[in-house]
């Protein structure tokens, strides 16, 4: 019987269409499932498909759907377990440090004399302030002295969020080369990466980075090998600094966007992504 | 390759006739024409489609 593959989503992007074209080719029935559109009660779920491999662009409502639909047996990819750690910023830089996996400095403080002990254990200005949540490089803020960390906290502390006043803080990495290197990593092989340019600090494609082919060295599948099983494995992008001591991994994206990294690797990222879920759905 | 265009609706913002490409999928965000907004297909029955307004980034979105 053929797989059905439930792919939860809170909008149809671009990526999504090209997993939907993957899977018709590769002879997988797929249900689009718009999670806000869904009642994920236990007693009354109906199960539709097979496999759900989660796309929803909203972290939270995605990590809810995930965790309903594993209550009830439908596995899905990412895991739960990938995602918690995956969606956090501290978390993720959390497993990495304790796995001895090169990944900058980095610290966790609530208020901003604490801010200022921290930076101080990081080797002094500049630093980076990030959001836990979040992506596409917003909300970050490169600090360049105390003057900047007092104003950016107190913004924080009075027109932010419970989660925005835990203040994540990293050591910033300077890229000598103008660029960081997207790492996809599916099953823990790297399947292709990009290099993203910026004369900007930030180098996100979201941010207006232009990304080129890197080739696949083996010290990028080794780190990369190594920070996936860390996080459990799955349908990964890693991104990943070039410094004066080697490679080192900055974060690790748990429902990428690749839909601008397929013609330049060339690589049917989309393709790989769902030959993996069959793969998931065969093993079980 | 240009996708051919074979629906319409109507800008909720604007009124605009927003042109809808074949291959619009329901949830899918398009842009109009004329205002600029991000508008998404609330629904396709037929030849009817229904847009609504799309919602703003918010602080959870991403990858």
């Amino acid at each position: 019987m053929a797989l059905t593959l439930g792919i939860l989503h809170t909008t149809i992007r671009a990526d999504e269409k090209l997993l939907i074209a993957a899977a018709n080719k590769q002879k997988i029935n797929t249900v689009l499932v718009d999670v806000r559109s869904e009642v994920f009660n236990p007693e009354t779920y109906k199960r539709a498909f097979d496999i759900a491999l989660e796309r929803c662009v909203s972290t939270v409502k995605g990590m809810y759907a995930t965790r309903f639909l594993e209550s009830i047996g439908i596995p899905v990819v990412n895991s739960s377990s990938v995602a918690a750690i995956c969606e956090d910023k501290f978390l993720t830089s959390l497993v990495l440090a304790r796995a001895g996996i090169p990944t900058p400095k980095f610290a966790l403080v609530f208020s901003t004399a604490q801010a200022i002990q921290a930076v101080k254990q990081l080797g002094g200005f500049p630093v980076v302030i990030k959001p836990n949540l979040g992506s596409w490089g917003r909300l970050l803020a490169k600090i360049n002295d105390l003057d900047a960390l007092e104003a950016v906290l107190e913004h924080k502390e009075v027109l932010g969020s419970p989660q925005q006043k835990a203040f994540y803080i990293q050591q910033y990495v300077k890229k000598p080369k103008g660029r960081d290197i997207r790492v996809f990593v599916i099953d823990d092989k790297t399947i292709c990466a990009i290099y993203r340019n910026s004369s900007h600090w930030i180098t996100n494609t979201a941010r207006g980075g232009v990304a080129t082919n890197c080739s696949v060295t083996k010290q990028i599948s080794s780190i990369a090998a190594k920070a996936s099983k860390a996080v459990s494995s799955g349908v990964l992008a890693m991104d990943v600094f070039e410094t004066d001591s080697g490679l080192t991994i900055n974060e690790i994206n748990h429902t990428m966007e690749f839909k601008n990294s397929e013609i330049p690797t060339g690589v049917s990222i989309s393709g790989e992504i769902i030959k993996y879920v069959r793969k998931v759905a065969q093993s079980l | 390759m240009q996708q051919l265009q074979i629906l319409s609706s109507e800008c909720v913002v604007c009124d605009a006739d927003v042109k809808i490409p074949q291959n619009t999928q329901v949830s899918e965000v398009i842009s109009c024409a004329e205002c600029k907004t991000g508008l998404v297909i609330e629904n396709i029955k037929g030849t009817t489609i229904r847009l609504s307004k799309a919602p703003v980034v918010e602080e959870d979105w991403g990858e």
